[in-house]
């Protein structure tokens, strides 16, 4: 492997520093679209202003003031933090982190703060306290492993999330995050895919899953003329698919991997352009939007009659669709599954029939952290993973289920400036994943997938990162044949030439194989080069 | 009676009482007032057996400790463990019950005695020795170090100052053997006709510690064994229990 090379210098020798990169901040016309009600105020308004805010926050939010009051400072949770890991920077250690709240909190808010002020560690609200928390409530990634080692269970996420609202009421906020809410309310999903892409990107899967697999999948909708560009979200269907608007534009594997599970199982299912995100950025900084967001897709279901909605991979999405939408939103007059949860149904029922010796890659697997401690969603995956690949290796047990690391870009994280921070944090996870020697890191979660796949080129490993159902996808077995089948079948074997090299071959699959040796581009993407004749 | 000493043993006993109660309601009342919108912070049990062992296994052994930071483990469990032994060995100046309940399963006063002596005095070593540990890990552990403002490092020295008086009224001094002449005293404070207490210095220095601890404990993170009820490690549990099929 390459980072056994002595002559290349190894990332994961680079000792620990502080980081110094900081969020953009989101310009005031990003604020608009919020549903949290903010208030545009000058920066010497600011601290006043935010204490107001956090005064309003303790009264609504009991976790918080517990969390204020019990901290011990053991230091428990020191070494439990990747961003601590990663930097050495003292104030990424959580119990340190909610100190940045903590101090505001004793010195404003508390009789033993406003008796003993500095003895206790209480500090005045001013703009340099603001500066603080902006710079490291954004580099905490509300991934929660301190809390599971916090004898009391402290969240410090919580502390996170309440700090970025009240920030964000008086118009702090970074430019990601709120740009992504802005898109999900006005578009629909966070990449702001608009409705003819979101369903010629359907047909581009489908088209796909033809010309690779010779299978041919049903459109998740339907269309008044089979000439209509745009097609519908099919009213009385059974279930409704909502993967993370990333599967539709570059995990393009993860969403075929579901469209194919679904076709062999031959569900009734449709997808939305309406609830085309499963993610949902409010649950990392205000309720009100985490609230709204969730709202989109309850409503959406309800105007279809499903009897059920399946979320695709994407891990706060589960969290915050699971675990808050019945109580905030209201009734529900559908059930509630996760994609992993349905596979494993289908393949303990032989629904579907999977062919291991497909995946013979020594894979792995990722818990995101809202499946591991959000949502307590760990064995469906193991399962299924087990079921599809050959070599699947767990790695270190400190490292993985409720001990998993963060990947370093969740939590609203995923922002290019902070690449930096982003790599540095991502240091734990990629050192598990060098320990197990792992060739496919199965990360199923969208923002884990585009973190990662960064981390193993810095980190120098030959690891291909993907999700479970990429492998699903792969290994599955379609027994039914249609005649349109029969066709793609016969192009597949047109001459094909590669548009790299101009080298011809007789037929597709030739080229695929010549494209993913000589140009490592892998088969499922070898259409980008390979052009038949 | 000095003026000091009365102070301490018949005037700051009504204060701390007052405080000490007045504070935790006001901080129980204070979390209890505030409405939790969503228990965000859960982690999902398997059952209902699971989950009731796994909270006793927490609050007796610490285990989140043992396996995180075995480090403070070392220091922080037994120094709970000594303090719960300590806190039931002075509940006998309170009340004759846990005298009783020895009687019934078959001590004689003797008995009691030597128990209360090797086990406080056990209680009474290895409390000391945590705490010096405890405070020896502040200031050492850079991590520790870096979280830590001056109270932390206060109570922790307090608590060593009471330990210390203790211990040596255990093992050198002796109002302690005479349980009965301290039993008078406390009661005589309860039913508001307060009387000096046995004369020692160490005991009145005992008393006063205690008492400002008792009055801080509201206010400060001495506070978390209550705390610890409200966050994620047990209270959520407790509301999910509900729903576990």
């Amino acid at each position: 492997m390459k980072n056994d090379d002595p002559n290349e210098n190894n990332p994961f020798k680079i000792s620990p520093s502080p980081s110094t990169s900081t969020p953009f901040p989101s310009p005031p016309e990003f604020f608009k679209e919020l549903k949290l009600k903010t208030e545009m105020v000058s920066d010497a308004e600011k601290p006043n202003k935010a204490l107001e805010a956090m005064e309003e926050i303790l009264n609504e939010r009991q976790s918080i003031r517990v969390y204020m009051d019990t901290c011990t400072k053991c230091g428990a949770c020191a070494e439990s933090c990747h961003y601590y890991l990663g930097t050495n920077d003292p104030n990424n250690m959580p119990a340190h982190r909610v100190d940045l709240f903590r101090k505001v909190y004793k010195k404003h808010f508390s009789i033993e703060g406003k008796l003993l002020g500095p003895l206790v560690g209480a500090e005045k609200m001013d703009s340099s306290v603001l500066e603080e928390w902006y710079k490291y409530f954004y580099s905490c990634s509300e991934c929660r492993r301190c809390s599971i080692f916090c004898p009391f269970g402290i969240d410090t996420a919580e502390v996170t999330m309440a700090a970025r609202e009240i920030m964000l009421r008086v118009g702090i906020g970074t430019k990601y995050a709120n740009e992504i809410i802005s898109k999900v309310h006005k578009i629909g999903n966070n990449l702001g895919i608009p409705e003819l892409a979101f369903w010629s990107n359907l047909e581009f899967c489908i088209e796909e899953i033809r010309d690779t697999m010779g299978v041919s999948v049903n459109l998740p909708g339907t269309k008044k003329n089979p000439t209509d560009e745009i097609a519908q979200a099919k009213i009385g269907a059974e279930i409704l698919y909502v993967p993370p608007s990333a599967d539709l534009f570059v995990n393009i594997d993860t969403q075929i991997g579901a469209m194919l599970i679904f076709h062999a199982a031959g569900a009734d299912y449709t997808m939305s352009h309406s609830a085309s995100e499963a993610a949902n950025f409010g649950l990392f900084q205000d309720y009100a939007d985490l609230k709204a967001i969730n709202k989109r897709i309850v409503d959406e279901a309800h105007r279809l009659g499903v009897k059920k909605v399946i979320f695709g991979e994407c891990g706060h999405a589960w969290r915050a669709f699971k675990n808050i939408t019945e109580k905030w939103n209201g009734q529900l007059n559908f059930e509630i599954e996760h994609i992993f949860q349905y596979t494993e149904r289908l393949i303990q029922l032989g629904k579907i029939s999977l062919d291991k010796t497909q995946i013979t890659q020594l894979v792995t697997l990722h818990d995101p952290c809202n499946y591991a401690r959000g949502s307590g969603l760990l064995d469906p995956q193991r399962y299924i993973l087990n079921q599809t690949a050959t070599n699947f290796i767990e790695m270190d047990p400190k490292k993985t289920r409720e001990n998993t690391f963060c990947c370093g870009g969740g939590g609203g994280m995923l922002m290019d400036e902070l690449m930096d921070l982003r790599m540095k944090g991502a240091k734990p996870r990629a050192e598990a994943v060098r320990d197990v020697n792992a060739e496919y890191l199965a990360a199923p979660c969208a923002i884990c997938k585009a973190q990662l796949r960064l981390a193993m080129d810095h980190y120098k490993l030959n690891t291909e990162v993907g999700g479970v159902l990429d492998l699903v996808g792969k290994a599955i077995k379609i027994t039914k044949m249609d005649a349109s089948n029969d066709i793609s079948s016969k192009e597949s074997k047109k001459k094909t030439k590669c548009s790299l090299c101009e080298k011809e071959f007789q037929s597709y699959d030739e080229c695929a194989n010549h494209t993913e040796k000589s140009h490592e581009i892998s088969k499922n993407q070898a259409d980008m080069c390979c052009e038949p004749q | 009676m000095s003026i000091i000493s009365f102070f301490i043993t018949n005037l700051l006993p009504y204060i701390t009482i007052v405080i000490f109660i007045g504070g935790l309601i006001y901080r129980i009342q204070g979390w209890i007032n505030t409405p939790l919108p969503m228990p965000l912070s859960v982690t999902y049990p398997k059952s209902r057996i699971d989950q009731i062992i796994k909270i006793l296994r927490e609050i007796l052994l610490f285990p989140s400790l043992i396996k995180n930071d075995r480090n403070l483990w070392i220091g922080a469990w037994p120094f709970h463990a000594a303090l719960a032994i300590i806190i039931l060995g002075h509940s006998r100046l309170f009340t004759t019950i846990p005298d009783k309940i020895l009687f019934t399963i078959g001590f004689t006063p003797t008995g009691i005695k030597a128990l209360s002596t090797i086990l406080g005095g056990i209680a009474g070593i290895v409390i000391m020795f945590s705490l010096i540990y405890l405070l020896a890990r502040r200031f050492t552990e850079i991590t520790v170090r870096n979280m830590s403002n001056p109270m932390d490092y206060l109570i922790l020295i307090w608590l060593l100052g009471i330990v210390i008086a203790g211990n040596y009224m255990h093992f050198y001094n002796a109002p302690y053997t005479d349980i009965a002449e301290m039993r008078t005293y406390l009661k005589s404070i309860f039913i508001l006709e307060p009387i000096a207490p046995p004369g020692s210095t160490v005991l009145l220095i005992h008393m006063f510690l205690v008492q400002i601890l008792l009055i801080s404990l509201p206010f400060t993170k001495l506070i978390h064994p209550i705390g610890i009820f409200f966050t994620q490690g047990i209270k959520n549990s407790l509301v999910l229990l509900r729903n576990v099929k």
